[in-house]
């Protein structure tokens, strides 16, 4: 009993205890917040910029080196800024200037309108885009080649698969751009990610070697006739030719179908594009972003959008070669809707499922 | 002696023991719900080794049953575990009697004391971080992916950098920053803890043109969610749009981020300086250079079978110059630091290693081995005698 005369909480004791206990406590803590300092560091040329950036952090920040070959007759220009990852002067003089920036962009109509109104060209629309675009054999090259009043400027979108869009641009005279625009193609097509084959890291870039897989088995081509879409769908009119199938439900979501040789990618960067295009943080792999296996390596994504009222449900679908992607994009309500008639589309005989016949 | 024990009844009361033990159980219950929300590092560093924690009522109910609006102020871990300490100590000298029997139970309690003596050491001592090496680069910083901080460089000097750190602690709280060591003022604006990046097709209207100056004035820095501990291993990506002013010359808003892997500059009075927001790093004697780093796969999978850094350790200051291959399960021990391979940059291009310095590693297994040598003493003393009373 006496123990508890002592110690009772609310005795003078008691509250001595808390107050020489709290005491302590700022004490310790009292000394170890950080300040504003200062040192000295040798100078490290070039290492140091590239060495922060730490892996864990998302996709844009710890993109995969990728590399290029100029050619030969291309002379490296100081470049300035960070938005800028090099820059070149052809033979003739004519500039062309490489960048980078993370997912899409925009996509592919915002940026060919982008340089179209850099040159002076009236913007066009989703159905005009097919005819104004090029693209590189078995590569996810596309030109733009834009001849305005001003300017001519042609313009490669590559994609790597490294979470990120690169672009190499040449804007001048109308016959200086035109006489590199081979060497530009040529050029863009020498984009790719590092790997230890390449024997090298970034101080090597321009000289590292510029292996494109030769596409030795042209894909043979997928039909698209035997395809029974949901009597809820309607074929939507005007779509571009890019798509292989376009369609429009009646919840008012959309379905588009497109077509890439061999993994358009791979599963991975695609589903960062699109985790990108919702306003979703990117994943560094799969493990990440759950999906759900539809067999024979096709996967089935659901994107919710970070703000406002968007949705994408998506299926990447391996097959003869070359990777169907389905897309169903609307409201949230929309895609919702439409959920399992899309999936059944995917996994349909003759659309998803097999060579159609 | 006397006089010591009369000054320590006070906080020997075995009452305040009780109230000390049913404030940490909630506290834990509290700080592993918060966990839902927060980064596992987020909950330690507010909930456990803090003086005291304001709790959010909602991390008790879900969001989709209820909104609960309000927070209560709690004692942190750092208070409960002192003063369980205090507690402790203070117990045993007021009422210490060294006799055969309480072996046991003098064991267990010295083992406890000391388990609290190592958490102290590992909060206040342990350090981690990542070391991040590109293939054929020679790196001889740690990062800590759980803290930033801005980094002002003065080039001027024609060998040595002279940086400015200013840390994490000094940016969140959105206040102006001065001091001597740098000729400017910062504002910042906006701070993001977690950020995603934006291109200039991408960002909404009301993101853009935030930033007038500098290299990133393009991008747009969206605010994102910190990481919790249920979404797996995100790691916070912090932005800040900050502006500089030279007196009342303002001189231009920058968006500084992670992202953004190269310095901005700033110039006064015609010298320039290089800004940049960071991992927070910490210089070491040492250098490691990436020679190569291996991920090898299980035949004809994708399933990796082993990763592996060989680099290259230079310590000057230990006369060491030496060639080590680090690998899962194989870490590299030097300087009282462990390097484990921890991750890899994509496409293989380079290594992370996680570097862990904790001086008191060893005092939880000793803590433990003592509570349970204490615990079969006190147990083994009693059960002796109560077989031989039944047979």
């Amino acid at each position: 009993m006496k123990r508890q005369q002592i110690g009772g909480i609310g005795s003078t004791h008691f509250k001595l205890g808390c107050v020489l206990t709290g005491c302590v406590v700022v004490g310790i803590t009292g000394c170890q917040k950080e300040e504003i300092h200062s040192y000295r560091v040798a100078r490290a040329p070039d290492s140091a910029p590239a060495a922060a950036a730490p892996a864990q952090r998302p996709q844009q920040a710890a993109a995969a080196h990728v590399i290029w070959t100029a050619p030969d007759s291309w002379q490296e220009l100081e470049t300035t800024s960070s938005m800028r990852k090099a820059t070149y002067q052809a033979g003739n003089g004519q500039e062309i200037a490489v960048t980078a920036f993370p997912g899409d962009v925009g996509g592919l109509l915002a940026n060919v309108n982008r340089w179209r109104g850099q040159v002076g060209v009236d913007p066009i629309d989703e159905a005009g885009l097919a005819e104004t675009l090029e693209q590189v054999d078995g590569l996810d090259v596309i030109i733009v080649d834009v001849d305005g009043e001003s300017a001519r400027l042609i313009g490669s979108i590559i994609n790597v698969g490294d979470g990120q869009t690169w672009f190499a641009k040449a804007t001048g005279p109308s016959d200086l751009v035109g006489q590199i625009k081979d060497e530009l193609i040529a050029f863009s097509s020498t984009f790719h990610i590092h790997d230890h084959g390449d024997g090298g890291h970034a101080e090597d870039q321009q000289s590292a070697p510029a292996p494109v897989d030769p596409v030795d088995d042209e894909p043979a081509s997928i039909s698209t006739s035997g395809w029974v879409p949901p009597a809820e769908w309607t074929a939507e009119e005007n779509a571009s030719d890019i798509l292989m199938a376009a369609y429009l439900s009646q919840s008012g979501g959309r379905i588009t179908v497109t077509s890439l040789v061999g993994d358009g990618g791979g599963a991975l960067s695609n589903i960062n594009r699109w985790r990108g295009q919702l306003g979703l943080n990117l994943v560094q792999s799969l493990d990440e972003q759950p999906f759900k296996d539809l067999g024979d390596e096709a996967l089935f994504v659901d994107l919710v959008a970070l703000e406002g009222d968007g949705r994408m449900a998506a299926g990447i679908v391996p097959l003869g070669g070359q990777t169907l992607f389905f897309k169903l994009t609307g409201s949230v309500a929309a895609v919702g809707a439409e959920l399992e008639r899309f999936e059944a589309f995917i996994n349909a005989e003759g659309v998803g499922r097999t060579s159609a016949p | 002696m006397m006089k010591i024990r009369k000054l320590l009844k006070p906080v020997a009361s075995l009452r305040l023991t009780v109230v000390i033990f049913a404030l940490s159980i909630f506290l834990i219950f509290a700080g592993t719900l918060a966990q839902v929300h927060s980064g596992i590092w987020t909950v330690v560093d507010q909930y456990f080794r803090s003086i005291i924690v304001s709790i959010d009522l909602q991390i008790f109910v879900p969001k989709d049953v209820a909104t609960i609006p309000g927070a209560i102020w709690f004692p942190g871990g750092l208070t409960l575990g002192v003063a369980m300490l205090i507690n402790l100590v203070a117990a045993h000298t007021v009422r210490f009697k060294l006799r055969k029997k309480r072996i046991g139970i003098i064991l267990t309690h010295l083992g406890v004391i000391l388990l609290l003596v190592g958490e102290f050491v590992t909060g206040f001592a342990a350090k981690e971080g990542n070391m991040t090496i590109r293939e054929g680069e020679t790196v001889n910083f740690v990062e800590d992916i759980r803290s930033s901080e801005i980094s002002i460089v003065d080039q001027s000097d024609p060998v040595d950098d002279l940086v400015v750190v200013i840390p994490e602690r000094f940016i969140e709280t959105g206040e102006v920053i001065s001091n001597s060591l740098f000729p400017f003022r910062i504002e910042v604006t906006e701070w993001m803890a977690n950020s995603q990046m934006l291109g200039p097709m991408q960002a909404p209207e009301s993101r853009k043109g935030i930033a007038d100056s500098g290299v990133a004035s393009e991008l747009a820095a969206m605010p994102l969610p910190r990481a919790n501990g249920v979404d797996g291993s995100t790691v916070d990506a912090p932005s800040a749009y900050v502006t500089f002013f030279d007196g009342e010359t303002r001189l231009g808003s920058y968006l500084l981020s992670v992202y953004v892997d190269q310095p901005q500059r700033v110039e006064v009075d015609g010298r320039t300086y290089l800004v940049s927001l960071r991992f927070a790093r910490t210089y070491k004697p040492y250098s490691l250079h990436l020679i190569d780093f291996k991920h090898d796969l299980f035949t004809g999978t994708q399933m990796a079978r082993n990763y592996s850094s060989d680099v290259q350790l230079v310590d000057t200051t230990r006369n060491v110059d030496r060639e080590v291959l680090i690998y899962m399960n194989h870490p590299l021990r030097h300087a009282g630091e462990t390097f484990y391979q921890a991750s890899f940059l994509r496409g293989d291009a380079g290594t992370v290693l996680q570097v862990v310095k904790n001086p008191g590693w060893l005092i939880p297994y000793l803590s433990c081995s003592i509570v349970t040598l204490g615990m079969l003493i006190h147990f083994g003393m009693r059960l002796v005698p109560a077989t031989g009373r039944r047979s």
